[in-house]
């Protein structure tokens, strides 16, 4: 079986510096244990693996190390601008034909809101299971634990196949990915590492907002002596709107959650 | 016998790296073996180089390596509790080229050097911790193993550039009876401040720089301390002879925030923010503690063998680490290009060292670290000596103004020196700094 795997490389330590610029070091850059977890469950299930990766051009050393632990095909695609997660699955779906199977880290190791591989599967039009916190190969298929609230587990069987492929992503702690030998180790230093070009133009850093709420104006709370307004801003049972249980279908529920944020401020159209 | 490589170098900090630019550009197939994820990302010190010995290397080197500041000024401080004592040293001609000191980064400076390594030619495998040497029936050292699956690599010859408390030289048995008294541990703060607020601190300008050495100033532990300035960060730490640290129980970081807020240090990083915080042992004691340098297939350089000068006045480490790297490489090529990689067709390297400054400046100062860090130089003399520049300058008047030879007898006898010691000590110290 052919897998893929998608891995996205960030620079490490970053600092916010006097003027407000994030300041970082290629030099610490890195892949998250998740993507690391990624790869490590691709190359214990695959025959062949290929790993992508789009980012600057310092994000070519995580493909030598994906070379290096026995990845047997990888693809860089340069992009130096912030794309945002549809644009990134759609330059991924582009050199990832051909695989049966595309296994994504959960998260990447600076803003990872894990979206990605949802974007992926949806321009696949790949079935999906993300979220994994275990997954394990019985015979063509994966049985797959994914973590849901409250603590519950759901098993998901996953039946990836060249005409219907699958898309999952994995926690890291799912596996701890090998460690390279020293012969993989030289042999990638000087291995050719294929280059596209993501073509993505849009920059997103000036786009990026915040992921708390606007300010929202709230008036001064009721209450003549000051710890009955204390009480009115901080008691529980003062509070106006409280957590609401609904039940609804998929997509009435999808509506739901799109509808709430509108009203809590986080999405804007 | 077909090996891997014509030699292996394992640790990628100055010694190391010099090892592989000369071997690399004499066309011989050579590995750097460093166990961090780049060159210089393991590695801390004060924070001063004094490349001169790049010359020879890398000319022009000031043009393209990564410094922060250029040390135009030198400062030795002595400490009590209470008082301070500066001697000052200013040149403008340390600020223009070739320069003299510079303050750099360790993981900026290294990774340059190896990235010189890289470019003649020499292999830097990162991340790969060499666990131990590889030998022939005979004893000859023929590779060395690592902690990578299928880790074994063969050469000839492995220079050993691994640091302080080299494992392996102690393996070859190069290292006699390792005494805890002949090291110390250095442990410093990196503090932010904004560039101007440096400058105006410290009296410098642009890229001018200072560097200050104090006696004192460790909360009773033999040691010294040290405040260097880089573009906007200030370097401030402390150097302890770890067998008094030992049995002084305090913690080295207690020890530096002492220092920190003594009067005279206190205000050149006044709110400044710390940005790391970092620790390192240092083969302090020289001369008297190095190791033998080469045996069958292996030479040992750098703070391996323990070419660090700490001397009071001087702390170098990164010269004579880039030195005996290079002059290592140099001896490897001989070796390798006459066939006999046996201790003696490695003789050249300590020939090398022998008639250059690394062994000629460690023979004359070998007894200057011991007595640096005697007790006498450490708590009497700076207490007697502070006490007596403020006698001197103290005016009070009625009283006329003392003799300084009475107010010298009087201190001596107040700290409780002896003559006897005093001239020894004097001695030992014009013998080896004179
Ligand atoms: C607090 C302090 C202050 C100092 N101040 C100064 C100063 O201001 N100026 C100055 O010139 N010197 C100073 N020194 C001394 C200086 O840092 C050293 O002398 C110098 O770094 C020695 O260089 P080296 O290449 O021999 O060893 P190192 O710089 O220690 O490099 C050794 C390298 O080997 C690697 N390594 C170790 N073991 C292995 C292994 N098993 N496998 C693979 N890689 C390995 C390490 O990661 C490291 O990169 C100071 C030292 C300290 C601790």
């Amino acid at each position: 079986m052919l897998v893929g795997v998608c891995i996205k490389w960030t620079p490490g330590r970053p600092e916010v510096d006097t003027s407000g610029s994030v300041l970082t070091d290629d030099r610490f850059g890195g892949v998250s244990l998740a993507d690391q977890a990624a790869l490590e469950v691709a190359l214990s299930i695959g025959d062949q693996v290929k790993v992508v990766c789009i980012g600057p051009e310092a994000a070519v050393a995580a493909l030598r190390d994906s070379l290096a632990v026995g990845a047997t095909a990888v693809q860089f695609v340069a992009c130096g601008a912030q794309p945002s997660s549809r644009d990134v699955a759609v330059s991924l779906a582009q050199h990832l034909g051909g695989c049966e199977l595309i296994v994504c880290g959960d998260y990447s190791a600076d803003r990872g809101s894990g979206s990605v591989p949802a974007f992926l599967a949806a321009q696949l039009g790949a079935s999906q299971a993300l979220g994994l916190v275990a997954v394990e190969r019985k015979g063509t298929n994966l049985e797959c634990v994914r973590r849901l609230d409250g603590g519950r587990r759901e098993v998901v069987r996953v039946a990836p196949s060249s005409n219907s492929p699958a898309v999952i992503s994995v926690e890291g702690s799912v596996a701890k990915l090998r460690r390279a030998s020293l012969a993989g180790t030289l042999a990638a230093r000087s291995a050719n590492i294929p280059t596209a070009n993501a073509g993505i133009n849009a920059d997103l850093n000036g786009e990026i907002t915040r992921y708390r709420p606007p300010t929202r104006i709230v008036a001064p709370p009721k209450g003549n002596q000051a710890i009955d307004r204390i009480r009115a801003l901080t008691d529980s049972t003062a509070a106006k709107s409280r957590g609401e249980l609904v039940t609804l279908s998929p997509s009435e529920a999808a509506e739901r959650i799109i509808q709430a944020m509108r009203e809590w401020g986080y999405l804007t159209s | 016998m077909s090996t891997d490589f014509d030699a292996i170098v394992v640790g990628a900090g100055p010694a190391g790296s010099c090892a592989a630019i000369v071997l690399a550009r004499a066309g011989k197939r050579v590995a750097l073996i460093e166990r961090g994820p780049f060159a210089g990302s393991k590695n801390m010190y004060g924070g001063v180089v004094y490349p001169r010995i790049l010359d020879e290397l890398i000319p022009n080197w000031w043009e393209e390596a990564p410094i922060q500041r250029w040390v135009t000024r030198r400062s030795t401080m002595l400490l009590t509790d209470t008082q301070a004592l500066t001697i000052d040293f200013r040149s403008q001609n340390w600020g223009a080229p070739p320069y003299n000191g510079a303050t750099a980064y360790r993981p900026d400076f290294d990774a340059w050097l190896a990235d010189h390594a890289v470019a003649a030619g020499a292999v830097l495998v990162t991340s790969t911790t060499v666990t131990g040497l590889i030998r022939h029936t005979n004893g000859a050292v023929t590779g060395v193993h690592t902690d990578r699956p299928d880790g074994d690599l063969t050469a000839p010859i492995v220079i050993a550039c691994d640091g302080v408390n080299s494992f392996l030289a102690k393996e070859a048995g190069l290292y006699p009876d390792v005494d805890a008294d002949n090291y110390t541990l250095g442990v410093k703060e990196t503090i932010s401040l904004p560039k101007e607020t440096i400058d105006e601190r410290f009296a410098v300008t642009d890229r001018e720089g200072v560097d200050i050495e104090i006696l004192g100033g460790t909360n009773g532990v033999n040691g010294g301390g040290f405040v260097y300035t880089q573009l906007d960060t200030v370097a401030v730490g402390v150097v302890l002879k770890l067998s008094k640290l030992a049995a002084q129980k305090t913690r080295p970081e207690q020890i530096l925030a002492k220092l920190k807020a003594h009067p005279a240090i206190a205000p050149l990083i006044k709110g400044g923010e710390i940005k790391e915080y970092s620790a390192h042992v240092i083969p302090e004691a020289g001369y008297e503690m190095m190791p033998k340098l080469t045996a069958d297939g292996l030479m040992v350089a750098g703070d391996a063998a323990a070419m660090c000068l700490a001397a009071g006045i001087w702390l170098e480490g990164v010269n004579f680490a880039m030195a005996s790297g290079m002059y290592a490489g140099e001896a490897a090529v001989e070796a390798i290009e006459s066939g006999n990689c046996n201790a003696s067709g490695l003789a050249g390297y300590r020939k090398r060292l022998e008639n250059t400054f690394v062994l000629q400046d460690h023979k004359k100062l070998r007894h200057a670290p011991h007595l640096v860090l005697s007790d006498r130089v450490q708590h009497l003399y700076p207490q007697m000596v502070a006490n007596l520049v403020e006698r001197m300058f103290t005016v009070d008047n009625p009283k006329p103004k003392p003799g300084i030879r009475r107010i010298l007898k009087q201190e001596r006898k107040r700290a409780g020196v002896k003559l006897s010691d005093l001239a020894r000590d004097g001695w030992t110290g014009f013998r080896s700094f004179g």
